[in-house]
């Protein structure tokens, strides 16, 4: 990877809140702060991994930049233009260059269409294929994914779970896009599965140059694939670093927490104690200061007032911690 | 104490298909000693699960236990009448589900849903069971219990709703806990302090633990024994340490070597098992690991081994490790 590659994508002080409570029976309206003022970029031809817990906003930042969610706040730039400064003419054409696998592919693929249909549609669509050209290109894709060009006949619910996760990072190819946000692509997947998945996604970024934003919540998927990880904490970007040598210091402390509390598979290691104490506090309701600093054990008197920066601490290295 | 506390002896726990029945657990021995932590493993639809219900006679209809023997403290629970099935269920034997969303009730408090477990198995008045559960909910770390004893399911984090079931599972005292994925809808940092918690209360009360798991990283860190299934069946038994250091049976191997946390070089390719699980109506003649086998040969696809105990405490179903089977030469 050369880290002086032009970024493909680049979120600017990215937000979105949504008002949630309709003010019912004098309930109160408040703020739900899924991401807030994120800055990240996304280089040509990395795979960057974004991990973080259950409302982090990792799967809501994915989202934005893809567009399929409007910010509250902040600008996406696709290789250098402002996503939402386009027409629906330039949006559409820039669609194609950006698409999204999802989780669960069961939920994801319409159930009515044969996996022919569902991904010669977006070929139609965009007016890339007709006829005989849809047919050949839809074969093309199945054995690029491992099925068959003959899996075109049939429906969804008659492939496994993996052959259906295949089916949807099928359809996320077939416009040839630079940018795939993967959104937990394997946790769905048995792990014999997940094997498999992981190394398609791996193949096939050699060969068609893709990028990818891989949003996981599993530290040791998202460590193997991507070559920068960016850990998000109650909606904010508190840590990017190459994933080369992550966990070890210096690191925001909730990242190290984060590496130390997954179990290592190996029966000679000793268990640790758990890094953290207590839940993750509601995007509701972050706390002031580092949202960090109820759970952090190095917290001071300063992560209460003040939220820290996020800021370069090594050569390609960035963390938001006062004592990093 | 040399006395099994669970022994399951040829269990087949089986749905009627139309061939015949489908055998989901099929001939399945496995015993688990008082104190021991023994770790279920396999992926979905292995039959990990079904065990554990077929255990409490909670297997769902139209599934049924066919054959065996289900021996807990010495008694068969198989044939056991109701009544005293239902006092094992609960007080002798427990359980932690995947998803305490789905396990509690919604409309009653969580204090409640204790309380009642207390008074459905002893005669105490209704104020001293409150105390109990309340107590019971301080010592699985529910902070500030008395007031969190009044809060509804939907009002506690999911990492909280499953310290509540882990209370209600060992409120009792149980001999045996049956833990079926109580980790895997949790966030990593939750999941650590659970286990954490399940480690420190199974150490205290010498509850015997049958930890069913699709994550092998969890049964390392927690279990002193491993049991791997495949397609119903028993195909290795062995204690943590041994099994990974040296898996013997392939799928066991491959399943280990298909972790990222074990790749020699991160971005590397993983290595994995090719094909996938087959349905029980489709399985292959043989060995049920055959058509996926990298070191299958003729034998393999002709007859089943059966589960050969090949050093003390490890058993295996494989003809690699069956020396009058062993090929002389290897097929491809």
């Amino acid at each position: 990877m050369n880290p002086a590659a032009e970024p493909l994508v680049q979120a600017q002080g990215l937000s979105k809140h949504y008002r949630v409570g309709a003010g019912f029976l004098g309930s109160q309206r408040r703020t739900l702060q899924a991401v807030d003022q994120v800055d990240l970029e996304i280089r040509q031809g990395e795979v960057l991994g974004l991990v973080g817990e259950s409302g982090c906003g990792k799967s809501t930042l994915g989202r934005l930049i893809l567009r399929l969610t409007e910010p509250t706040a902040g600008r996406v730039l696709f290789a250098g233009r402002d996503v939402a400064a386009l027409d629906r003419g330039q949006l559409r054409a820039l669609r194609r260059q950006m698409q999204i696998v999802f989780q669960d592919p069961m939920t994801s693929l319409n159930p009515r269409l044969t996996v022919g249909g569902i991904l010669g549609e977006p070929l139609r669509i965009h007016g890339l294929a007709r006829g005989r050209e849809v047919e050949r290109r839809v074969a093309e894709l199945l054995e690029a994914v491992g099925l068959r060009a003959d899996h075109a006949g049939r429906y969804p619910h008659q492939f496994s779970g993996g052959q259906r996760q295949r089916i949807g990072i099928a359809r996320a190819l077939a416009l040839r896009p630079q940018l795939v946000v993967a959104d937990e692509p394997v946790s769905a997947l048995d792990v014999s599965i997940q094997a498999q998945v992981m190394n398609l996604l791996l193949e096939l970024r050699e060969k068609f140059g893709l990028t990818y934003l891989l949003v996981a919540h599993d530290l040791t998927v998202v460590h193997h694939l991507a070559d920068r990880i960016a850990v998000m904490y109650l909606g904010r970007v508190v840590e990017v670093a190459p994933a080369e040598g992550f966990g070890r210091p210096p690191m925001h402390p909730y990242s190290a927490a984060l590496s130390q509390s997954a179990p290592i598979a190996d029966p000679t290691r000793q268990t640790r104690p758990p890094a953290l104490v207590g839940d993750v506090a509601s995007p509701l309701d972050p706390p002031p200061g580092c949202r960090f600093h109820p759970r952090c054990p190095e917290a001071q008197e300063v992560c209460h007032r003040q939220s820290p920066e996020l800021r370069e601490i090594a050569p390609g290295h960035l963390c938001a911690c006062h004592f990093r | 104490m040399n006395q099994p506390l669970l022994e399951i002896k040829g269990l087949v726990t089986a749905f009627p298909g139309r061939g015949g029945e489908l055998r989901a657990v099929d001939e399945l021995d496995l015993s688990l000693m008082p104190a021991e932590v023994l770790g279920l493993v396999g992926e979905s639809g292995c039959g990990k699960s079904l065990t554990a219900l077929s255990v409490l006679g909670l297997a769902p209809p139209p599934g049924r236990v066919t054959a065996g023997g289900i021996f807990f403290e010495g008694r068969d629970l198989l044939t056991l009448p109701e009544p005293e099935l239902r006092q094992v269920r609960g007080a002798r034997i427990s359980m932690v589900f995947q998803e305490p969303m789905t396990s509690l009730n919604p409309v009653f408090s969580v204090g409640r849903q204790v309380a009642e477990l207390v008074a459905a198995h002893q005669a105490v008045p209704a104020t001293e069971a409150w105390e109990r559960a309340v107590a019971m909910l301080g010592r699985v770390g529910v902070p500030e219990p008395a007031a969190r004893a009044k809060a509804y399911p939907h009002q506690l984090s999911g990492g909280l709703r499953q310290r509540v079931m882990i209370a209600m599972a060992l409120l009792l005292d149980p001999r045996l806990v049956m833990a079926d994925e109580p980790t895997t809808a949790l966030d990593v940092t939750i999941q650590a302090q659970i286990l954490d918690l399940l480690r420190r209360l199974q150490r205290d009360s010498g509850v015997g633990v049958l930890l069913i798991t699709h994550n092998l990283a969890v049964v390392a860190q927690m279990a002193s024994r491993v049991a791997v299934m495949y397609t119903g069946r028993l195909v290795e038994e062995a204690p943590v340490a041994e099994l990974f250091a040296e898996p013997l049976h392939p799928y066991a191997a491959g399943l280990l070597a298909c972790l990222p946390a074990r790749a020699p070089r991160r971005g590397m390719r993983l290595p994995t098992i090719q094909g996938v699980v087959p349905p029980l109506d489709a399985l292959p003649p043989g060995c049920k690991f055959s058509d996926r086998c990298p070191r299958a040969f003729a034998a393999c696809r002709e007859a089943e081994p059966a589960l050969v105990e090949v050093a003390p405490g490890r058993r295996v179903r494989c003809f690699l490790h069956h020396d009058q089977a062993r090929p002389t030469r290897r097929a491809a």
